[in-house]
């Protein structure tokens, strides 16, 4: 398996080359002779086909910041395992619910474990001065709340994980 | 700046508290600890990690709900003052900056606030009531003309303003019942559907029409006045480069504005104020027409965010200049002793993403390099290790550039955004950076709608195949599994280059 890198919206494959003089990694494919060197912290040089790169470069979690020529890329690392999990979920399994857009929950209404109607109010979230509210979006069991009051988020972000009514797993009351 | 010889005490500050965050409690810092006047500031606990906390002598912790909640918090700010000691209040801008009955209790605590009465606030900070201030003393306002007034002569009067003419419900709002009208004979229909949507909108069918400014340019006039009744300018600044009516890019000199026509709008700035008995620094803000009309907008009684383009072409410190003038000195120079020199162009880096319809944007600040180099400032109010929550104003601070003239400081700060590096939460910094590059700017082509006009030639461009190797090879090469991966495969299958489990 090769080690799937996004960038931009593409994912792009890399992998290690070995015992050639001229490669040290292809990128989808294309073999290049690259070396990172790490200067001070957080600067590195990358020769690149006989090119050199000034870099600076931080990664949190499974996302690295990089930055060249002006401008900075983000990259995510593609963990397989969890690619693999998310591919294999099964229907009805738990359901995340996610952040419209950043902001900062307000109040959660809801505990793990209560079972809500379609429309029950869940969470009350600001974002960009706007109170807005996350909804059931139909009957199910609060499996987990994923943010609390005050915990501020990005778009994307899971702020509730759902499971079907009847799904009790470790005793719901 | 000034500053080279130890400047003069000022009498009756000794302690200046700044009820303020980010970016302008640094800048304020920075000139109260030249001055050699004790600084505190207000920190709430979610700003903790901030370069605030860090640049003040005394930090005073302001609890509240949510942080903008305890900075809105006028009666615990005054308490703090008073158990510190602080002799002043410098508000920096938004927050209470401009709150009138901020000032007055900051006052009636005996403490010195650092702006104008009261009273100016609270007229400048009335939009009808300033426009009639301005109008009342002959100042620049669009041309406009209201039915109440004389239903019966409405259109004739309508007519009179010129086109184009913007009809719209008296009662109105969010832009609903407003009819652009461009040519005399369009204005009688422009009137029926206006009056039958503010009808339907508002239950009111007034109508009210005044001129509209089509491609329209923000110019406006930073003002210093002392209360022994000196008014100054410091020149002009253009802004029009702005998004969602937030100003982005700003300047001074406004590029490309006739010697006459600028001297002008100078005087109108410096009229009004002296006519509201103004103290402080302050700005004068206009629209400016293509065809070289300009109307009053308001003034805003407060430091400017984009202050420091001036501050680096007049080599005044303006935050000094308001502390002296609080303190009831006279201003120690006159409109002939400020002297203009070169360029200078700010941009007000924001943690949004540009790509995304300007969507605010949060995340660690894993790292944050400034740019140097010559003629560049940066007055910036993030740290690394902080984060940047959806808490507060996305403006993260900004970087300046002064030059010689306008094409030396755009090169300076398209060089200073380059190389100007945040990492882990998405800002505008190539966005502006392309800005800057853009001909039309380079040109001196701007007006208040340029953003949405050249969206398409600001958007980021996808990084070509050579961009992306770099960028994908350092991520690899960075990441410990791989480069374990790289070290484990033994060698019969490594070369085979592209070997599979």
């Amino acid at each position: 398996m090769g080690y799937e890198f996004e960038l931009d919206g593409h994912v792009a494959t890399v992998w290690p080359v070995h015992g050639r003089e001229d490669a040290s990694l292809s990128i989808d494919g294309v073999s290049h002779a690259a070396d990172l060197l790490a200067q001070a912290a957080g600067r590195f040089e990358l020769e690149l086909d006989g090119q050199m790169y000034a870099i600076q470069m931080a990664r949190h979690g499974d996302d690295v910041f990089v930055h060249v020529e002006g401008r900075v890329h983000r990259v995510r690392v593609v963990d397989a395992l969890a690619r693999a999990r998310r591919d294999a979920a099964p229907e009805g399994a738990a359901e995340i619910l996610r952040a419209p857009m950043p902001g900062v929950v307000i109040a959660v209404d809801v505990l793990a474990g209560a079972v809500v109607e379609t429309g029950e109010r869940l969470m009350t979230i600001e974002s960009m001065k706007l109170q807005t509210l996350i909804r059931a979006p139909h009957a199910a069991r609060i499996a987990e709340v994923l943010a609390g009051p005050g915990a501020s988020f990005d778009q994307g972000d899971p702020l509730l994980r759902l499971a079907p009514v009847g799904d009790a797993e470790e005793g719901s009351r | 700046m000034s500053g080279r010889s130890r400047p003069a005490a000022i009498s009756g500050i000794g302690k200046v508290l700044i009820a303020n965050r980010g970016e302008i409690a640094v800048r304020v810092a920075r000139t109260l600890e030249r001055l050699g006047l004790a600084s505190a500031a207000l920190v709430h606990p979610a700003d903790a990690d901030g370069p605030a906390a860090r640049a003040v002598d005394e930090v005073c912790p302001i609890e509240g709900g949510t942080p903008v909640a305890a900075h809105l918090d006028a009666e615990q700010i005054v308490e703090i003052a008073r158990r510190i000691g602080a002799d002043a209040i410098h508000p920096g801008y938004g927050f209470l900056a401009e709150n009138a009955a901020f000032a007055e209790r900051v006052e009636a605590a005996g403490i010195r606030f650092v702006g104008p009465g009261p009273e100016v606030i609270r007229l400048m900070g009335d939009k009808i009531a300033s426009r009639r201030f301005v109008a009342e003393q002959g100042g620049p306002l669009t041309p406009s003309a209201s039915e109440e007034d004389e239903p019966a002569t409405f259109a004739e009067r309508a007519r009179e303003l010129g086109f184009p003419l913007l009809v719209k419900a008296s009662a109105g709002g969010g832009g609903k019942g407003m009819q652009i009208v461009r040519e005399a004979d369009a204005l009688a229909q422009a009137i029926e559907l206006a009056r039958s949507e503010a009808r339907r909108s508002f239950g009111d069918e007034r109508l009210y029409a005044e001129r509209y400014v089509e491609r329209p340019r923000h110019v406006e006039v930073q003002i210093l006045a002392d209360q022994h009744g000196h008014v100054l300018h410091l020149g002009e600044r253009d802004c029009s480069i702005q998004r969602r009516f937030q100003k982005l890019v700003e300047e001074t000199p406004a590029p490309g504005l006739a010697p006459g026509l600028r001297a002008r709008i100078l005087d109108q700035a410096v009229s009004i104020a002296r006519a509201a008995g103004y103290r402080n620094a302050g700005t004068v803000e206009f629209v400016l027409a293509p065809d070289g009309a300009f109307y009053f907008l308001e003034m805003n009684t407060r430091l400017q965010v984009e202050h420091p383009v001036t501050e680096l072409v007049t080599g005044l410190d303006l935050v000094e200049q308001q502390l002296r003038i609080a303190a009831g000195e006279p201003l120690a120079f006159g409109q002939e002793d400020v002297r203009f020199e070169g360029h200078a162009i700010e941009c007000r880096i924001c943690a949004e993403d540009p790509e995304a319809e300007f969507r605010p944007a949060i995340g660690p600040l894993l790292r944050v390099q400034p740019a140097s180099g010559e003629g560049v400032r940066n007055d910036l109010g993030i740290a690394e290790g902080q984060s940047v929550t959806a808490a507060f104003d996305p403006m993260l601070g900004k970087v300046i550039a002064h030059g010689a003239d306008r094409d030396e400081a755009i090169a300076r700060l398209r060089r200073a955004l380059r190389e100007t590096v945040i990492l882990g939460c998405t800002t505008n910094t190539s966005w502006l950076e392309r800005v800057l590059g853009h001909p039309d700017f380079g040109a001196g082509r701007v007006q208040t709608g340029f953003v949405v006009e050249h969206a398409a030639a600001l958007a980021a461009p996808a990084p070509d195949a050579r961009t992306r190797a770099v960028v994908l090879a350092a991520a690899a090469l960075s990441d410990r599994d791989f480069q374990e991966r790289v070290a484990a495969v033994p060698e019969p299958f490594a070369s085979i280059g592209d070997w599979r489990n």
